[in-house]
């Protein structure tokens, strides 16, 4: 099933190196909210 | 100084000024980069001068000529309307002629130089600009071609005399008696209905089954309807063979259920689609590759095969359109300047100004079904809507298409006065990848054509209040 990504999130995915396929997201119907992109550019660093 | 030996050294060398072109010059000069723009003719490109804006302008007069003659239902009765198409021209070469200003004083405000010249590139980061015989070089980091697309012409039919492009046909000097055109795609249809309102006499051959053959059979019919009632004839699968012009009209044979015909008209209007100008910028001297139809290849941030040269717009593959090159010139600025920007949309609106007018957007219900969703479809007619029925008009409907399961948003379709505005808020609805609630309880004002939006939603969730639940 697909996950919905807003555009905004969808660059901010882009601008931070996140795939967007391997986040897990938070907001409702899983949708990828901005901090789980966030998140994710965190735990790449780490 | 001797012409050709000097060389200006430029960020961003950006050739073409239209929708795609001056959007990219802009954003890049927005971004901090020293820009050069160049056009051979004037700013706004095909868009502004000869396409989207004049053909618009025409339309709406047209269709105020024809609210004049015809609005007895409502009360008025007019009697010797007369169009003086002189003036009609010169009101559309106004708009014209401000929009084209507007475009240089945004450039100029943003410190971007424009010049009027040709570019021809020797290398991948010179080219030569002509201005005339003469010719300046310019060394750049990045390139962005956005050279646009001009109509095809078909060897049976060269454009000259009788025979007319889009462009000839916008620029009439007067209302001509009769017309043919060949192709009944969005540009054929609405210059074809829009001079049957001001009294040509119009034929229309396509060859495919359909005119408008990109929108669905149950949209295009009511386009079909009203263009009968506008006195135009539409012959599909039919195929124009040749044409001999005369003095005083053309002579067009054509082809329709295997039989031969004849018709003469005053002008014959060629519309059958329209070719990347790829073909006089020297690209191959500098080994950027083409596809066989003269198309550039571009990545998702509009990047060719040479690293330093990006192309946008009527150049690369896709739907011809003004919206989507000046998307794609925002992406390639952004990525010369940097940023992660790409090619990342879920949709593109496409319209088209026919009478009544139809938008699309998204997948309509046989693609959601032929990419094996569940589909859930809600319909609104204007006809039971107030603000369409208090504007006189009650002829076309609102169609959503959802993924059943989840509610997801995949496509709209609207044919009726309005659609091509109507149409953003289901575009916005898709890219944010709304389902059918967030925009049933989204409150939309009364009386609005945009409460059709969504009215068909609640269809589609089997709970409109304004439409019989069977």
């Amino acid at each position: 099933k697909q996950v919905q990504v807003s555009p905004r999130i969808r660059r901010l995915a882009r601008e931070l190196g996140v795939e967007l396929s391997a986040v897990t997201g938070t907001g409702p119907h899983g949708r990828l909210t901005e901090d789980d992109i966030r998140k994710a550019a965190e735990q790449m660093k780490s | 100084m001797v012409v050709g030996e000097f060389s200006t050294e430029v960020d961003v060398l950006v050739i073409g000024a239209g929708p795609g072109g001056y959007v990219a010059a802009i954003r890049a000069a927005q971004l901090g980069k020293k820009v050069v723009v160049v056009d051979r003719d004037e700013l706004g490109g095909v868009c502004l001068n000869r396409g989207c804006i004049p053909s618009k302008a025409l339309i709406s007069a047209a269709h105020r000529y024809e609210e004049m003659n015809h609005s007895d239902d409502m009360g008025f009765t007019a009697e010797g309307v007369k169009v003086d198409f002189s003036k009609v021209q010169s009101w559309k070469q106004g708009i014209v002629k401000k929009l084209t200003g507007g475009v240089g004083s945004l450039l100029k405000g943003n410190g971007v130089e424009v010049i009027k010249g040709e570019a021809l590139f020797v290398g991948p980061n010179e080219a030569r600009i002509y201005q005339g015989n003469e010719f300046n070089r310019y060394k750049f980091n990045h390139c962005i071609i956005a050279t646009g697309s001009r109509p095809i012409e078909l060897k049976a039919f060269p454009f000259g005399g009788r025979i007319l492009s889009s462009t000839e046909a916008l620029a009439l000097e007067e209302i001509p008696k009769s017309m043919v055109v060949i192709g009944g795609g969005y540009i054929g249809i609405e210059l074809g209905q829009t001079f049957a309102k001001f009294g040509t006499k119009v034929t229309i051959i396509e060859g495919a089954d359909q005119i408008l053959p990109l929108f669905e059979s149950e949209i295009v019919r009511w386009v079909q309807r009203k263009l009968k009632k506008d006195g135009v004839e539409v012959y599909t699968k039919a195929k124009a063979l040749s044409a001999a012009q005369t003095d005083t009209g053309v002579a067009v044979k054509y082809e329709v259920g295997g039989e031969e015909k004849e018709i003469t008209a005053e002008y014959m209007l060629v519309t059958v689609g329209r070719v990347p100008n790829t073909d006089e910028l020297g690209l191959d001297e500098i080994g950027l590759k083409k596809d066989e139809r003269g198309y550039i290849q571009v990545d998702h941030q509009g990047r060719t095969n040479i690293e330093n040269v990006y192309a946008i717009g009527d150049v690369v593959p896709g739907p011809a359109l003004a919206h989507k090159a000046s998307y794609e010139g925002k992406v390639a600025a952004e990525a010369i300047a940097g940023h992660a920007s790409a090619v990342d949309y879920k949709c593109i609106p496409a319209i088209v100004f026919s009478d009544p007018e139809i938008a699309s957007v998204g997948l309509s219900e046989t693609e959601a079904k032929e990419k094996g969703c569940t589909v859930a479809t809600g319909k609104f007619n204007y006809a039971a809507n107030g603000r369409a029925l208090s504007l006189n008009t009650n002829e076309g409907f609102v169609k959503i298409v959802a993924d059943k399961e989840s509610g997801v948003v995949l496509g709209g379709q609207i044919v009726g006065p309005g659609a091509p505005d109507l149409i953003a808020e289901i575009g916005l609805a898709i890219e944010m990848g709304a389902t059918l609630e967030d925009i049933a309880l989204t409150i939309h004002a009364h009386p609005t054509l945009g409460e059709m939006v969504a009215e068909a939603v609640e269809n589609a969730l089997g709970q409109g209040v304004h439409t019989i639940q069977k």
